[in-house]
């Protein structure tokens, strides 16, 4: 165990809901996630797993408890900093994709790094290189919508990296795709998220997933019931 | 490496979703552009309106100070000349004006002002501001018989040029002129067209001999002096130019407000336009903004993207109403312009400026509007965490909540608008209160379709009509994307049936005044004076022993002694038909006796009445020959030929303390079925004594009521454009409605319903929809007009206005909804996720 790990959270609660309806999601969670590891979570419907991750990600702040990412809570940060993480350390991949739909395949992986503020010139052949890389390389000029699913997940893989993040957050990357489809993008994100300098975390049912992660975290009603101490 | 607070690809896909709606931002960009249109046209027309005022009483001399009016007796012309001796004054112009049609290579109605050409010329060589070639051409108003000049622009009109014949028609005769020279486009200041005389030339043209309308003088103190000394005991009044100008701003103030209340309802209807579009395509686009987040945009960086992203089209809007509001503007000044004339003020000038004040005004307002209007929905988007923003279920359910938060509202802003308006005294107050009342009515609008629609619902769902109880409840939930544009629909449907219906009232109430007011079969038109050798009694005689003739009346209308402005007096006597047809009486016809006994006792009008707050048993003084009199007022009665008001006394009275022996008018009552027999002998009679002039009756009421219908055309042409936005908002709904309901109808579609089946639910949506908006903005338009017709127009104009339920305007407004809704989803194309899913 590393003297300070990436991802810190300390007795995490997150609840929704307004009086009698209010329902519990996180309770009193806590979590330690070092430098350079592939974590799964893995749990019911609505057992806490997409919180958590948005929690890691900074998209949810928790109702009490600290998320430190890198020793800082980013909690207690305003929206403005929140999103300045979100910039710089960290990526994420969803299982809808969400790429810009009015952007071409190029633009979208252009997007974040522009965000970043990064040079235009070095920024273009960056993308190009990945997008060689991924095996999209001819479908730079293409809208999202045109392309396979697995090649929209792949392109949403590259978009999660191309700022070089720390930490790679994934909703259910694979759960839309074939087995086949499957297995090419958790390559591409084995390839280039859990490549031993980011932490990749994925929330994931894939038994495949589960087989190739280093760690995995169980959640049952909002608490970890296994892999919450890392190993 | 610090990050950018602008992301060029960010904003580039936001812009690009409109490539895949380009209806809906047409439709928008329309909208907002007819708003800004019309605030510009407006602002234009009324302040060339307002200029081209200002030029007409600057006509002849750009350093008129003063202006000698007559009062209770026409201006004899050799009073003029009297003071211009006796004042020692240089810089008098004497003017009389009318209408004139006159012929040369072409036919042309213009203005002729009639004028000392002595004093022109000696103007000219004293300030030797005029060239040498118009000095000329003034010269020969005074040596060359019949000639006048002109204007280029009217000279181009009759198609002559300097040396050309022109002749003025008469029926029956003509008289031939000379066009002697060309003015100076901008001549005295103005830049309009009309034909200029030697005031004997115009007297002789017009049929007024000896008759003056007033003399516009350039005066000192000392000669401030001079004149008043001057001044004959009975009445005359000296007023300043300020005086002129700002009886014409009180009488203008209404008109202008009330154009610019429309434009202003255009404008809002726009902004309604546009706050409905962005809701929908923010919306629509939450999953993007999201996405923005998730990749490290904050929620001012998104907003601040938005915003861009509405200023870039507001400006494309603002541009293209501009370039709308110039033109519309070029149009609606000749009507307003020719309402001024018609209503309140002979007018020699008629140029067209465009201002760049009004036209940055209305494009600046139209900005700032779309900029209020998507500050909502901005925010309610960015309101949620990004985790929260694809989610459907929390959209409406914030729009539910923001239905029945705007419900509340609405009841605030009703009870407002309704105190403000129990007080109003001004328009300043009724049309704010008005304001309010219509905010009301687009802020209930929401909550009221949500609750019909799921009323709708639930019977047809318990009588089993699954489907049309689907497409019931699936307006209903998609309020967050319906409402705001069913509310601009409500608006503008409303709007038109409210205008519709105040103008349809005023039209009522305008045709039964002209009933009693011009109650006589023909009149005798004797205001240029009598036929010399005929004294009124004799002339009197001469009428009711006319065959068919059953009697007279007489009446005597002057500009009011001692009230420098409008204001009229009323002499008359009246016919036959009696007492009890004029004028009438609020709450009962007849004269009052006091007025047959010949006491000091007067009528006002109802404009007088609410201007000066005298009614009744009040006292009034004005100004005769023998001092300030008063009067008591005995009663009131409708009048619509002045708004500023009209005093109405027995003639034989007026007679006797005014000094004034002139009548204007004799009407002439003809016996049963002999009125066409009368009105040849009149016209015969006329014939043998010039310059007796015959009026028929019935011409004189469409002249009235063509009069009356051009006053509101401008009314009519706004009440045209709020139709068309009405039209573009239910289009704004009814696109709104396909673009989101397509993946339910997608699930309808695999469930076995077919292509036609899913046109049918969609129309009958569309129906729905345009039957709301018909059924919500009928008694929104009837209480409009109700307060249109009871508050507001007595306010702006001192009229009572009857209440007229027409019909046809509601049906029309109903076709208009149910029309539009029809013609947009007759052929409306299935929503790409059907199209999408039955390919597969």
């Amino acid at each position: 165990m590393s003297e300070r790990p990436l991802v810190e959270l300390r007795g995490v609660s997150r609840a929704f809901g307004r009086g009698p309806a209010r329902r519990s999601v996180l309770d009193q969670l806590d979590l330690r996630l070092d430098a350079g590891e592939f974590a799964a979570i893995v749990g019911r419907s609505g057992s806490g797993k997409s919180t958590l991750l948005h929690l890691l990600g900074g998209l949810d702040v928790p109702d009490s408890g600290q998320v430190l990412l890198a020793g800082q809570d980013i909690a207690r940060l305003p929206d403005a900093g929140r999103a300045a993480l979100r910039r710089s350390r960290i990526g994420f991949v969803f299982q809808d994709f969400n790429l810009v739909p009015t952007l071409s395949v190029l633009e979208n992986l252009l997007l974040p790094l522009q965000l970043a503020g990064r040079p235009l010139p070095e920024s273009r052949a960056r993308c190009e290189s990945l997008l060689a890389e991924a095996g999209l390389a001819g479908l730079s000029s293409r809208a999202p919508e045109t392309l396979s699913g697995g090649e929209q997940q792949r392109l949403a893989v590259l978009r999660a990296v191309v700022h070089e993040p720390e930490l790679v957050l994934a909703d259910e990357p694979t759960g839309n795709l074939d087995l086949d489809t499957a297995q090419q993008v958790l390559d591409l994100l084995q390839r280039f998220a859990a490549d031993g300098q980011r932490t990749l975390v994925m929330v994931t049912h894939s038994p495949e997933v589960i087989g190739r992660a280093r760690r995995v975290l169980r959640m049952e009603r909002g608490r970890l019931v296994e892999g919450g101490q890392p190993p | 490496m610090s990050a950018r607070w602008f992301s060029g690809l960010a904003l580039r896909a936001g812009l690009r979703y409109y490539r895949d709606q380009p209806a809906q931002l047409l439709v928008t960009l329309l909208g907002l552009a007819l708003g800004v249109a019309v605030v510009i046209a407006t602002d234009l027309a009324t302040g060339s309106a307002e200029r081209a005022v200002e030029d007409s009483v600057r006509l002849l001399e750009p350093g008129v100070t003063h202006r000698l009016l007559p009062a209770g007796r026409a201006l004899d012309e050799g009073y003029y000349a009297k003071l211009r001796r006796g004042a020692g004054l240089e810089r008098a112009f004497p003017v009389i004006e009318g209408r004139l049609v006159v012929r040369g290579g072409d036919v042309a109605r213009l203005p002729l002002v009639g004028t000392d050409a002595v004093a022109l010329f000696d103007r000219g060589e004293a300030g030797g501001r005029t060239a040498a070639g118009v000095q000329a051409a003034f010269a020969q108003l005074l040596t060359t018989p019949g000639a006048v000049l002109a204007t280029p622009g009217a000279a181009a009109a009759l198609g002559a040029a300097p040396g050309d014949a022109l002749l003025v028609e008469f029926p029956g005769s003509g008289q031939r002129l000379v066009l002697a020279g060309l003015l100076p486009a901008a001549a005295g200041g103005g830049g309009g067209d009309f034909l200029l005389a030697d005031i004997a030339t115009a007297q002789e043209l017009l049929r007024r001999p000896g008759v003056l309308d007033r003399v516009d003088l350039v005066l000192d103190a000392a000669g401030i002096d001079a004149v008043t000394a001057l001044l004959p005991p009975d009445g005359w009044q000296l007023v300043t130019l300020q005086e002129t100008l700002a009886g014409f701003d009180g009488l203008s103030r209404a008109f202008r407000m009330n154009l610019q209340a429309f434009s202003l309802l255009a404008l809002l209807l726009g902004a309604f336009l546009v706050y409905s579009t962005m809701l929908l395509t923010l919306l629509r686009r939450r999953a993007l903004f999201a996405t923005l987040r998730c990749l490290g945009m904050t929620r001012l960086q998104v907003a601040g993207l938005l915003l861009i992203e509405v200023m870039m089209f507001a400006a494309i809007a603002a541009a293209m109403g501009m370039v709308l509001g110039i033109v519309l503007g070029a149009g609606l000044v000749g009507l307003v312009l020719r309402t001024l004339d018609d209503l309140y003020f002979p007018l020699t000038v008629a140029d067209y400026a465009v201002t760049w004040r009004g036209v940055l005004r209305g494009a600046a307002l139209g900005l700032f509007a779309s900029l209020a209007a998507a500050v909502l929905p901005v925010l309610e988007v960015l309101r949620e965490a990004p985790r929260m923003l694809g989610q459907r279920t929390v959209i409406e359910a914030g729009a539910r909540g923001l239905a029945a938060r705007c419900g509340w509202l609405a009841l605030v802003l009703l009870a407002a608008g309704a105190g403000l308006l129990a007080v109003a005294d001004a328009l300043e107050q009724a049309l704010p209160a008005m304001f309010l009342l219509l905010g009301a009515a687009a802020l209930a609008v929401p909550g009221l379709v949500y609750l019909l629609c799921l009323g709708l619902a639930r019977v047809w769902a318990a009588s089993g009509r699954l489907l049309p109880a689907w497409a019931a409840r699936s307006l209903a939930t998609r309020l967050s994307r319906t409402g705001p544009a069913l509310a601009a629909l409500v608006l503008a449907l409303g709007s038109f049936v409210a205008v519709g219906l105040l103008i349809a009232g005023l039209r009522a109430s305008v045709d039964s005044w002209l009933d009693y007011s011009l109650d006589a079969d023909a009149y005798l038109l004797v205001d240029a004076g009598l036929p010399a050798g005929l004294s009124l009694p004799e002339l009197r005689a001469q009428v009711e022993a006319l065959p068919g003739a059953a009697g007279v009346s007489l009446s005597r209308r002057v500009p009011l002694p001692g009230a420098p402005g409008q204001a009229v007096l009323l002499a008359v006597e009246p016919g036959p038909p009696g007492l009890a047809r004029w004028p009438q009486m609020r709450g009962g016809g007849g004269l009052p006796e006091a007025w047959r006994a010949g006491q000091d006792v007067v009528l006002v009008s109802e404009a007088w009445s609410r201007r000066h707050e005298q009614s009744t048993g009040d006292r009034l003084t004005l100004l005769t020959p023998d001092g300030p009199r008063q009067f008591r007022i005995e009663g009131l009665f409708v009048d619509y030929s002045s708004e500023t008001g009209v005093v109405a006394m027995a003639l034989d009275r007026y007679q006797a303390l005014f000094d004034d022996d002139v009548v204007g008018a004799v009407g002439v009552f003809a016996l049963p079925g002999e009125s066409e027999e009368l009105l040849a002998a009149l016209e015969s009679l006329a014939d043998d004594f010039p310059p007796l002039r015959v009026a028929d009756s019935r011409q004189l009421r469409a002249f009235s009521l063509a009069i009356f219908d051009r006053t509101f055309t401008v009314t009519r042409v706004l009440q045209l454009i709020a139709g068309i936005v009405a039209f573009m908002a239910l289009l704004n709904a009814l696109r709104a409605l396909q673009m989101d309901a397509g993946r339910e109808l997608a699930v309808l579609h695999a469930l076995g319903l077919d292509r036609a089946g899913l046109r049918q639910l969609g129309r009958l949506q569309h129906l729905l929809l345009g039957l709301l908006a018909a059924l919500l903005a009928v008694p929104l338009g009837l209480m409009l007009a109700r307060l249109l017709t009871g508050t507001v127009t007595p306010i702006a104009f001192g009229w009572s206005t009857r209440f007229v339920l027409d019909a046809r305007l509601m049906v029309e407004a109903m076709l208009l909804a149910l029309g539009a809704a029809l013609l947009a989803g007759w052929r409306a194309p299935l929503p790409a996720e059907t199209r999408r899913l039955s390919r597969e």
